[in-house]
């Protein structure tokens, strides 16, 4: 590599690309660094071009005038969507999307609001996003499978063996470090020339790092291709281009193409300005050809963005870490004769102090002695370490050192939490009004607009809807849902029946809580590619997901779902893949929540208005349900109560009439689980209760069954109360059907000692919680009868506490001795 | 005691020449007190891979300390001010080694050293008296008997406290005085019993977090030091390292001739790598000992291994005599290790013999001494 790249090439490179008196300046920039920034608004003052062309997506050109608008405040960033409906970049024929995220300090925006204020005309210069993505392989640049994919990744500079060595040798922890060193604070210092002259050296010596196959694979090639032609046309048409490009690609757009090929595997291999090409190169390279692509099936917007999601550390690997400690660097080198110095030493102190109060709110220190060394010590580290002066690592080993008081771990890390919070920041962009909206966005507003929401508010909002009284309030309970559904955040309901969970269905209110944020619009342009409305992309949303989905019990929870969005799927592939779905589960508890969702969405179909035949999805589960019953007789302790759930429910759905052939395979399936050595006593419980329910076993036999557990031995002995519970889960009436059950309850718990009681007492109280407020108190009736108390005396009774009955117990004790004796 | 009768000589006699050599070339300003410069210190830790001057030849400057290099220096610049500095952390994770190389860099001694047991006194943190003088002469000056504390602030060297959380916490509170007021009042000696820490004075402090039997040190002692979290070793091919270098230094000292073999430091530091982090390279699940895990152990056990190939057998290390050094490292706190350990073997090792075989077999075949 040495050998290859002289020094002197280095100059002739920069020679060419950074010259203020020629035809085409470029400018290799580093995402959202602010060295770069400032030296880039030096460089358009000098240069005054009057053409920018900036490293981007061409889709966005449009919105140039949109992103340089004052109004428009950074964070934001462009989204670009395909639907890949022909199979252009694979058979799959998915959807693919990506961000290009922007901050005050990023230097494309630079260039774009100081190309605005000079007049110069902006363009971005790289190939269409869809075509990006055609030439890139999979897995590879912006298709790698990540939740974010984004624009504006500087992999290339960061991952390298270069850089892994330049590191290693500069003692320094890792890129981040070395870039904020040498780059971010000593380029603060230096002279344009040479912080370019610095920055261009580092990214050639990267590039040279990098195979031509690595490059070919993620299309940076075929990319610096159309960026070349881009180029060589605005020369044809202006006076001085201004091209602002990622570092890595400087190499690859000035100049002879010599520089871009290797002889060997590197990209930098031959010599910079060698004439010789590997076999099979020519000088003359193709024109792009660009396919021809349906404009409906392309997206590019502008939307608001976080720090947070800006924030490289966050994984989506664009641009810098912490955005809000560059953004206030960003900020203090915005004043006239600012000292870089200084504005990192006062931005390290305001963090300081800022962390430092938070924290003393909840755990009472770092003191302000502690704020005095932790800033004594980013300044000692920074000469230890040779930097000009202290910046973000400094600030992060300070803290960690001065305010975590005691070993570093989870109960004492607030200080670093609180640090790397502040770090990445909370602030939220904001877009100009002109900024460009998908479909989807103006359906949100006219809906809003229709159920009269108020979205200008500067608060949340509450509404109470009556959606089974009120068809309206039906329609706006449906509108929310789906608002949920796609994740914007908008609407968020507090009370009202939970379908999902099954809980409070008894509640015949919703009460929603909504509020309007720029995020929302973000939420909604990330989820345009689904479709025009609302309504369609909530149905394209839920297909994908059907499509998507394996499992029977999840793909219930989205019929669900879709139940409460009023999305009617009766048109789509949505239960036919559902039926798919259950055909191929054999998994009793997800048939089970499929089967209680189903249950529950045919009893609540006319409440809903909902029109959907779910009778053919419900047969088949319970089929299903029942061949898999038989061989569920010793099933875990914690399973045992979802067994039982689906005992009950079957019980249910087949006391209607037509279904008798079911109904004696089932009878028969719990014959033959009582039968079982093996059963689990909860369920013995309810097998036993449901052959009573259906009259295959008298009161008498259960009491015999019951009298077995009660009096059970060994281990057992502990079972009764489980016995006890899952008999009344299903049959309580059994104990009003024959008095002896309570006679035979009470032994038990006379005979019972106080260790053995008090491990059976959960089972039992929750035996006892089956019961209604009425049948409690015929019980109690019953009970008091038995100890020669009237109902409204038992009710008198005080209760006794632990010392009179432990008194009571020995004095009877005692008397019965003396009687014996 | 000369130098070649110690068992283990201090870290400034160790390094003796390297310590000279940074001394001889050391340009960068240093704090008063110090013998080096914090540059110097952090290369006389972190190493150098160019060699420097000394004498008539060069000598490079050894790496000897492994793992995270930011903390080093956050020790430096602690030391070098107002605070304390407290190395924390599981028992085995070479903090008393950091801390004695910090001392010899620093003040060129690193045995001025109180040693936290349950039974310190304040006297022995302190200063306590020649009794018979103190009887003849009275209270004098030189009836007194100092403690490293002492030392170290007359002297303006520091001062190591290992494993002060042994220490009853009162006792460890009798610093917090001398720690932010850096004075000493012996009223005793009247007028002139005030001693005034002279620049260079610090303190370092050792403290394990995993062992049983420590004291919680109090809020205001935990002001008036930063804390620093030593962490085990987190590669396997960093810990092998540490083992074959560690394990080499101690045969020299003892003369053991017989040269460290790598394929054997490899298998002992994964074991000891997985059964701290609970998951095997291949995927398994572990559970993991309650005994310390530390790379210390894994040091002590692989020397024995050598010792007892060295003496009893052929030289050659065999993986039987590591098996049984193994059980003796594990079991001794507490016995549901050993079958941790045990199943260990019969799941990870035995796939780790079927995919690489070789050593790993012998490996897996001493499963029998794990009982």
């Amino acid at each position: 590599m040495e050998r290859v790249l002289r020094g002197e090439e280095i100059s002739r490179l920069m020679d060419e690309a950074c010259s203020l008196t020629g035809k085409c300046f470029y400018f290799p920039v580093r995402h959202h660094s602010p060295a770069c920034s400032l030296h880039l608004k030096k460089v358009i003052a000098a240069y005054r071009p009057d053409c920018i062309l900036i490293e981007g997506p061409e889709n966005a050109n449009g919105m140039i005038p949109d992103m340089a608008d004052p109004e428009t405040q950074a964070p934001f960033c462009i989204y670009y969507s395909y639907r890949d409906k022909k199979g252009l970049i694979d058979e799959k024929a998915e959807d693919y999307r990506c961000y290009y995220p922007f901050l005050d300090a990023s230097p494309e925006l630079v260039a774009m609001r100081e190309g605005t204020a000079i007049g110069a005309s902006l363009r971005f210069m790289d190939l269409p996003y869809e075509e990006i993505l055609i030439a890139e392989k999979e897995g590879m640049g912006l298709r790698r499978q990540e939740e974010k994919n984004s624009y504006n990744d500087d992999r290339y500079l960061a991952e390298n063996a270069f850089i892994s060595g330049v590191v290693e040798r500069s003692g320094l922890r890792s890129f981040e470090e070395f870039w904020e060193s040498h780059f971010e604070m000593d380029g603060l210092c230096k002279e344009t020339g040479e912080f370019l002259r610095d920055v261009l050296y580092y990214c050639v010596l990267s590039r040279a790092s990098t195979t031509v196959s690595a490059l070919k694979e993620d299309g940076c090639l075929a990319r610096e291709a159309y960026m070349r032609e881009q180029i060589a046309k605005a020369i044809k048409e202006h006076q001085r281009i201004l091209v602002v490009t990622g570092g890595f690609h400087v190499a690859g757009l000035v100049g002879p193409k010599a520089w871009l090929w290797g002889q060997e595997e590197k990209a930098l291999g031959g010599d910079l300005f060698g004439e010789d090409l590997p076999e099979g190169l020519t000088a003359s390279e193709p024109k792009s050809k660009l396919h021809a692509i349906d404009e409906k099936d392309v997206g590019t917007y502008l939307m608001s963005y976080s720090m947070e999601a800006a924030d490289r550390l966050n994984g989506y690997c664009s641009g810098m870490p912490h955005p809000m400690f560059y953004q206030r660097i960003w900020e203090g080198m915005q004043e006239d004769g600012a000292d870089a110095g200084e504005v990192y030493r006062q931005v390290i102190l305001q963090f300081l102090v800022e962390v430092g109060k938070k924290v003393r709110q909840k755990e009472g220190y770092p003191s302000t002695f502690d704020e005095i060394c932790a800033m004594t010590m980013c300044k000692n580290l920074a000469l230890l370490r040779g930097k000009p002066f202290p910046g973000a690592h400094e600030l992060r080993d300070g803290v960690l050192s001065n305010y975590v008081k005691g070993e570093y771990q989870l109960a004492t890390d607030r200080p670093m939490r609180v640090l790397l919070k502040r770090l990445t920041g909370n602030r939220i962009g904001k877009l100009t009004k002109n900024a460009k909206l998908p479909p989807l966005c103006s359906d949100f507003e006219r809906l809003c607009h229709l159920y009269r929401l108020d979205v200008h508010a500067a608060t949340k909002k509450e509404l109470t809807l009556s959606p089974f009284a009120k068809k309206r309030h039906r329609e706006i309970s449906a509108f929310l849902f789906r608002m949920s559904f796609l994740g914007t955040g908008f609407a968020v309901r507090k009370k009202g029946p939970n379908l999902r969970l099954r809980k409070d269905r008894n509640l015949i209110r919703e009460i929603w809580e909504y509020h309007y944020q720029p995020l929302v619009t973000s939420s909604l342009i990330e989820a345009a590619i689904y479709g025009g409305t609302i309504e369609e992309a909530c149905r394209a949303l839920a297909d994908k997901r059907f499509q998507e989905e394996t499992d029977a019990g999840a793909a219930s929870d989205l019929l669900v779902q879709a139940f409460e969005m009023d999305l009617g799927l009766e048109r789509s592939g949505s239960l036919e893949k559902l039926h798919a779905i259950i055909q191929g589960s054999e998994d009793f508890f997800s048939l089970t929540q499929t089967f209680s969702n189903l249950l529950m969405l045919m009893e609540r179909k006319d409440l809903y208005g909902y029109e959907m035949d779910l009778t053919p999805l419900r047969d088949l589960v319970m089929q299903k349900l029942l061949a898999l019953l038989g061989h569920l007789t010793n099933v875990k302790e914690e399973d045992a109560a979802k067994v039982l759930q689906a005992l009950k429910e079957l019980y249910r759905a087949l006391l209607g009439a037509g279904q008798e052939e079911e109904r004696d395979y089932f009878i028969d399936i719990l014959g033959k689980m009582s039968e079982a050595p093996d059963l689990n006593a909860l369920l013995a419980g309810g097998v036993y209760g449901l052959l009573y329910a259906y009259g295959e076993l008298n009161a008498e036999q259960i009491a015999e069954t019951t009298r077995g557990y009660l009096n059970a031995s060994g281990e057992k002995a502990g079972r009764a109360a489980d016995f006890v519970r899952g008999l009344f889960f299903v049959a309580r009436d059994v104990i009003f059907a024959w008095d002896g059950m309570i006679d035979m309850l009470d032994d038990f718990l006379q005979r019972t000692d106080y260790e053995s009681f008090l491990k059976v007492l959960p089972q039992l109280r929750l035996a006892f919680s089956f019961f209604t407020p009425a049948e409690m108190d015929r019980l109690a009736e019953k009970v008091a009868k038995r100890f020669g108390l009237r109902g409204r005396e038992f009710a008198q009774l005080r209760e006794v506490t632990a010392e009179e009955y432990a008194y009571g117990k020995a004095l009877e004790k005692k008397i019965l001795s003396g009687m014996e004796g | 005691m000369s130098e070649a009768k110690m068992m283990r000589p201090p870290m400034e006699v160790q390094y003796r020449e390297e310590l000279e050599a940074l001394a001889s070339q050391d340009t960068a300003r240093k704090p008063i007190g110090w013998k080096l410069s914090p540059q110097a210190v952090r290369t006389f830790i972190l190493g150098s891979k160019k060699p420097i001057p000394y004498g008539d030849g060069e000598i490079t400057i050894q790496k000897k300390y492994y793992g995270n290099d930011a903390l080093i220096e956050r020790c430096i610049v602690t030391l070098a001010g107002n605070r304390g500095l407290m190395l924390v952390g599981e028992p085995g994770t070479a903090k008393s080694m950091l801390s004695e190389l910090l001392s010899a860099a620093i003040s060129g001694v690193s045995t001025n050293t109180i040693q936290g047991t349950a039974g310190t006194t304040e006297d022995m943190i302190k200063y306590s008296w020649n009794y018979a003088m103190l009887l003849d002469r009275g209270p004098v000056k030189e009836a007194l008997v100092p403690s490293p504390l002492y030392v170290g602030m007359e002297k303006g060297i520091l001062t190591r406290f290992e494993e002060i959380t042994r220490t009853p916490a009162q006792i460890q509170d009798s610093l917090i005085s001398v720690l932010s007021d850096k004075v000493l009042n012996v009223p005793e000696l009247g007028d002139g019993g005030l001693l005034f820490a002279k620049q260079g004075f610090n303190v370092i402090g050792t403290a394990n977090t995993r062992d049983k039997g420590v004291n919680e040190m109090s809020s205001a002692l935990k002001r008036r030091f930063n804390f620093e979290t030593v962490l085990p070793v987190r590669e396997v091919a960093l810990e092998k390292q540490i083992i074959i270098q560690e394990v080499e230094k101690l045969t020299k000292e003892n003369q053991i001739e017989m040269t460290v073999d790598e394929s054997a430091a490899e298998v002992l530091a994964t074991t000891y790598h997985e059964l701290r982090e609970g998951t095997s390279s291949m995927g398994h699940q572990i559970d993991r000992p309650a005994a310390v895990m530390s790379t210390a152990e894994a040091v002590s056990v692989f020397y024995q291994t050598m010792m007892s190939a060295y003496y009893y057998g052929d030289s050659r290390i065999s993986m039987d005599a590591m098996v049984q050094n193994l059980v003796g490292a594990v079991a001794k706190e507490n016995g549901d290790d050993l079958p941790k350990v045990r199943s260990y073997f019969q799941t990870v090792i035995r796939d780790k013999s079927a995919k690489e075989g070789g050593i790993w077999s012998a490996y897996y075949e001493a499963k029998k001494y794990l009982g």
